[in-house]
């Protein structure tokens, strides 16, 4: 096998089919409006664009059932994104990432709650279905550029591509992004990580385009009905046992309906009497227990990060940074002090955190710049 | 995006409607728009269009008039025989039979499989899906192994959309004809349905050489346009209608005539049979110019399908190391249509059921190309066509981090 580095080498620049002088750029049009004014937008800078479309996996593809009645939110997606590529006059494609998919994202988000985390898909599809696959994609169709829909902003300084918010801070999707490495940021583009979502807006109202008032997606898009309980029931199945509701001390106090059920900082009275709510504090899944206590048990200055990936060149080179810290998506950046400890990082906040969950991606900034991220690995109680 | 120069190489899924068939249809478009139901002169007019068009198709397929239904497509020709069959003889037999037994086989065209898993999803059918062998062949001996007491309708389909094999449509209607013999009275018979969508224009056609009892095709396959087949049925079958409402197609399908595409499907049937020997060599020759040449440019292929029983217009090869998906776009954005089998809805690829069932290889599947040529296809369109595939397999491969080190 080669080195799968190559792949996203200048050598391999697709320049086959492609015109020097005027680039190609594949961009991955969902059906949005980010996206649809994304390839707008560039096609009226001048480049060569093409609409990519790439359908995943939903749970109707594991079905024999042969009525396919479900899959029409998808169906309806990619009439959208085609209506505006017809508009633009843009060739587009639908391409078809369902297996990969399927075992990079959602056999990932099973198993991780199987092991008493809390994923998060979306990260973990930039990573390796966008990242990867899409971008591999990208190169066989000779692009210069994959451009998305995204609310961030690469600045290209010296060779080194600089990763930052984007400038709606109500929108930056950067905390999904840090995974992403300076080989492939340097094929990436983000043509709406500059302006505001009601600007994004206005412009496909002014440019006619067909998504222009199309609702945004939420959650995640593998389970339509947001019901993630529901979903893991059906798929990973040792998740719905009833176990052991346990205090910090480790006494049981009474039983759980299975650990699906819960997340980390969760309030509930959880059936065991008396007049004050319990805070869930831990999925043990080893034990299949749920461990609960005081909200103020949730708070945490210390954590052990893995997976530890820097966009930043500078920042990779560091033993020790002081850098801004954000444990979850929409949660606000607070100052932390990074320390690598062999492939690992601990992270030790100036303030205590709410809710640390294992799993969930810490994403790490510098001003506005995001520099890198991991996984939250474990609260690391011995410093706390 | 300009391009310098454009091929279709994709005429198995449809071709461009025919100059001549064109002008056979178009007055029934406009002056000659009656409804051929009506008793006017304008209905009589179109009557006698709809009329002169099942009596050239009834000669072409050697049957009778009344056994020609047209339909909107080879789809509908499809559901409504294997529905129509079964259902039809449902209706003549005891409530407490048992389900009817269809015999058909892996590589059908959705049309054909579809319909058969709907019926054995409500209970009214039990079904065999035969895999064919290496070549793509559905062996008659397979066929005669799986029929059963309750065994009602086969269905194969002649010629194979996909890798273009050519099934023995004839030895296996004569076989089923001497199981038919064996039969009693009391049992019912088995009917022989064949989906000849993809044969029309290159196979032999005649009904009494193949012993089917049923036959579809489609218009635009042949240089007619969208929205009209044609489905031969043998008189006195049990047979339950699909479309309710007037008596048209010997009431076995309601709604006005699509005239001017009957019209059509009908001139193009006559333009085909116009030195169809010729033509048929000529095409055989132009695919056998094709594959010879990608074998002796590009490395690391292989040909799906059968080479000797295979239609004259397909031409399919398996790229190794490579996503077909991508040639495809590729192809696509310098001008060249091919395909990689059958297209869902959605436009996105879906792996071709055909060549895992061939196959049972997804890498094969993922990696093949299906290109059909048409009697336009020119030497010169095959020469850049090639040289093109093998810049852009060149280029995948370079990329590609599943070529061997050498």
């Amino acid at each position: 096998m080669k080195n799968k580095q190559s792949l996203f080498s200048n050598k391999n620049k697709g320049t086959l089919f492609s015109d020097e002088k005027k680039k190609r750029v594949i961009v991955a049009m969902s059906g949005g409006v980010d996206s649809s004014v994304a390839a707008a937008l560039l096609k009226n800078q001048g480049y060569e664009v093409i609409g990519i479309f790439m359908k995943f996996w939903t749970e109707d593809n594991d079905k024999t059932d042969l009525v396919r009645e479900n899959i029409c939110c998808s169906l309806d997606a990619a009439t959208a994104a085609r209506a505006v590529a017809q508009k633009l006059g843009i060739p587009f494609y639908v391409v078809n990432f369902a297996n990969e998919f399927k075992k990079a994202v959602v056999d990932y988000y099973i198993k991780e709650y199987e092991e008493g985390r809390t994923p998060n898909p979306c990260v973990i599809c930039n990573r390796d279905i966008k990242g990867e696959v899409l971008l591999k994609k990208v190169l066989d169709l000779g692009g210069d550029y994959l451009a998305t829909g995204h609310y961030a902003q690469i600045k290209r300084k010296g060779g080194i591509c600089h990763f930052y918010q984007g400038s709606d801070e109500k929108k930056d999707q950067s905390y999904f992004l840090w995974t992403l490495t300076q080989e492939k940021l340097a094929k990436m583009l983000f043509p709406v990580g500059n302006l505001a979502k009601p600007e994004v807006r206005d412009l496909a109202r002014k440019m006619n385009l067909p998504t222009a008032e199309r609702r945004e997606s939420q959650g995640i898009c593998f389970i339509p009905d947001r019901n993630v309980a529901d979903f893991l029931r059906r798929h990973g199945k040792k998740l719905a046992k009833s176990g052991p509701i346990l205090d910090k001390e480790g006494n049981v106090l009474g039983q759980h309906d299975g650990l699906i059920n819960y997340t980390i900082g969760q309030r509930e009275h959880l059936g065991l009497g008396g007049p004050d709510a319990y805070y869930v504090l831990e999925l043990d899944s080893r034990k299949n227990a749920l461990v609960v206590g005081e909200d103020v048990d949730l708070f945490h200055k210390n954590l052990i990060v893995e997976d530890v990936n820097w966009i930043s060149p500078e920042f990779a080179k560091k033993e020790k940074a002081e850098v801004g810290g954000r444990i979850r998506y929409g949660h606000p950046i607070e100052d932390c002090v990074t320390i690598k400890v062999g492939s690992e990082y601990q992270v030790s906040f100036v303030k205590p955190q709410r809710a640390i969950t294992p799993g969930q991606s810490i994403v790490f900034y510098h001003k506005h710049e995001m520099v890198g991220g991991g996984i939250i690995k474990k609260i690391n109680n011995q410093k706390d | 995006m300009s391009l310098d120069k454009q091929v279709y190489l994709d005429y198995a899924a449809t071709s461009p409607v025919k100059k001549e068939v064109l002008d056979a249809m178009l007055p029934y478009l406009t002056e000659k728009f009656g409804n051929p139901s009506s008793l006017h002169s304008w209905g009589q007019e179109s009557r006698q269009a709809v009329d002169d068009s099942r009596r050239l198709i009834a000669k072409f397929l050697n049957v009778k008039e009344k056994e020609i239904i047209f339909t909107s497509g080879g789809t509908e020709s499809d559901n409504m025989a294997i529905r129509g069959i079964i259902i039809g003889l449902g209706a003549r037999l005891k409530k407490e039979a048992a389900p009817m037994h269809i015999i058909t086989s892996q590589i059908e065209h959705h049309a054909v499989l579809r319909t058969c898993q709907y019926l054995e999803k409500n209970g009214l059918a039990e079904v065999t899906y035969l895999k064919p062998n290496l070549d793509g062949i559905i062996d008659q001996n397979k066929v005669k192994e799986a029929i059963k007491e309750n065994t009602a309708l086969v269905s194969i389909m002649y010629v194979n959309n996909e890798i273009g094999a050519v099934q023995p449509i004839r030895e296996i209607g004569k076989m089923i004809e001497s199981e038919n013999r064996k039969r009693t009275i009391r049992e019912t018979r088995i009917y022989f349905h064949t989906d000849a969508v993809q044969a029309t224009e290159y196979q032999e056609m005649n009904v009494e050489y193949l012993h089917v009892d049923l036959l579809s095709f489609s218009g635009h396959k042949i240089g007619a346009p969208k929205g009209v087949g044609v489905l031969y049925k043998k008189e006195n079958l049990p047979f339950q209608k699909m479309i309710f409402g007037g008596e048209q197609e010997m009431n076995l399908r309601a709604g006005t005539e699509n005239v001017a595409g009957i019209a059509a499907i009908a001139k193009a049937i006559e333009i085909l049979q116009e030195n169809k020997a010729e033509k048929v060599e000529a095409v055989n020759k132009m695919r056998n110019y094709f594959i010879e040449k990608i074998e002796k440019e590009i490395s690391d292929i292989e040909l799906n399908g059968s080479r000797e029983l295979r239609s004259p217009n397909n031409i399919n090869f398996y790229f190794k190391y490579i996503e077909g998906e991508s040639i495809l776009l590729n192809l696509d954005l310098v001008g060249i249509a091919a395909s990689s089998g059958s297209a869902c809805t959605s436009q996105s690829l879906e792996p071709s059921h055909v060549l895992v069932s061939v196959y049972d290889n997804p890498e094969r599947a993922h990696g093949s190309i299906r290109f059909t040529i048409g009697e336009k296809t020119t030497n010169e369109e095959i020469d850049y066509s090639v040289e093109k595939i093998k810049e852009i397999v060149e280029k995948l491969r370079a990329m590609s981090p599943l070529v061997p080190e050498k």
